[in-house]
């Protein structure tokens, strides 16, 4: 049996009576789980639970696989571009791992023409941890991708809930391009469509953000 | 009114193949057409018989499905134009971002209109499938996204 692990990946930045106040609601949580599902659960280590849950709340992280979308004509710089955007995407939009994302993609200008997402890659691991929060089984599950030398393009249809996968009618279409230089991401555009009702409403609310002076395009 | 003209030359890249380029070429005559140029009877003479698979769920499956969803959008909205921002070429699938405007006292303006995406599949002169991601920016924009995203016209999904 495969087993969820709940990682409090934001307590890094927590001070100490915080980071055992989330540990005590986390193992509150978890009592309420077992109480409910008597399922096993023990703790690991300091920071990890794992519990295993009934079938239905298992939550199956979408791998993005290079070798389904990659292209014959596509030059060794392509190839090494669009890994790099696929690890970054696959970090940070599947396995929610903005440690990983910060690491590896933090340190330099990220020009992020998003209009609802402060500037910077600090501004879109903010924006997506933020929402990862409210949705943990919010994902990008990429359809298409597509490699114009520097530029790399996904076109993906997100959701926020694990029984929206593969729904064509829950969720968003996202088309994305990043712009790669010397082996980081730079530059961000994309237009983002609400495909139900409740996610257009939420367009609608949310849609009218500006946080950077970058502009759409 | 003027009638927004689309440069290739803004948009091309040098690491572009000779069939890429021709491809790029072929999509922006496409879209000026009938974005801008609204020249419906050049577009159905000339690309009327392409496979055209449509995944913009709110239009018909095929070419007529596109044109007359732009002739009914161009009788409400005659200065409804395309301003192509960025564009994209990968072996047969050519991306553009554009901002596109109701009105042509929008044009220009960050804040008005609607951010689209399109990518074409193009193969041997023939358009064969269109993807697409519509955002409105301003409100009014996006009600009408409320209120019209819903329909769905095909059965090819968004993707």
């Amino acid at each position: 049996m495969e087993a969820i692990i709940i990682k409090p990946k934001t307590s890094h930045y927590l001070p100490g009576s915080i980071k055992s106040l989330w540990l005590s609601s986390i193992l509150l949580m978890s009592s309420l789980v077992v109480f409910a599902s008597t399922n096993a659960l023990y703790l690991t280590e300091s920071e990890t639970v794992k519990l295993v849950p009934a079938k239905e709340e298992k939550t199956d992280t979408l791998q993005i696989k290079f070798k389904q979308f990659a292209r014959d004509h596509w030059t060794d710089q392509e190839r090494e571009n669009v890994a790099i955007v696929i690890d970054f995407v696959q970090h940070l939009m599947n396995n929610h791992d903005f440690e990983y994302v910060k690491e590896k993609f933090g340190d330099h200008p990220y020009t992020q023409h998003n209009r609802a997402m402060n500037d910077g890659m600090s501004g879109v691991i903010e924006f997506v941890s933020d929402f990862a929060e409210r949705f943990p089984e919010y994902t990008y599950d990429v359809k298409h991708i597509y490699v114009d030398g520097d530029f790399v393009i996904f076109h993906s249809h997100s959701t926020i809930k694990q029984k929206h996968r593969a729904n064509p009618n829950k969720g968003l279409n996202i088309i994305d391009t990043w712009r790669v230089k010397d082996g980081q991401i730079v530059e961000h555009w994309d237009s983002i469509q609400a495909v139900d009702g409740s996610m257009r409403l939420f367009g609608l609310m949310s849609g009218g953000k500006i946080k950077n002076a970058n502009t759409l395009y | 009114m003027s009638i927004n003209q689309i440069e290739l030359a803004a948009l091309k890249k040098d690491s572009w193949s000779e069939q890429e380029l021709h491809n790029a070429k072929f999509v922006l005559t496409f879209v000026q057409k009938i974005m801008n140029d609204h020249d419906f009877e050049y577009v159905k003479e000339n690309y009327g018989s392409h496979p055209y698979k449509q995944h913009n769920r709110t239009m018909t499956d095929g070419p007529n499905g596109v044109l007359s969803s732009i002739t009914e959008l161009c009788k409400v909205y005659p200065e409804f134009s395309y301003d192509v921002r960025h564009m994209y070429v990968d072996g047969d699938y050519v991306t553009i971002q554009s901002h596109v405007t109701l009105q042509a006292s929008d044009r220009g303006n960050p804040n008005k209109g609607l951010n689209i995406y399109d990518t074409w599949k193009v193969v041997d002169d023939q358009i064969v499938e269109h993807w697409d991601a519509v955002q409105g920016i301003d409100e009014g924009m996006r009600k009408v996204a409320v209120q019209n995203g819903g329909v769905v016209k095909n059965e090819n999904t968004l993707f």
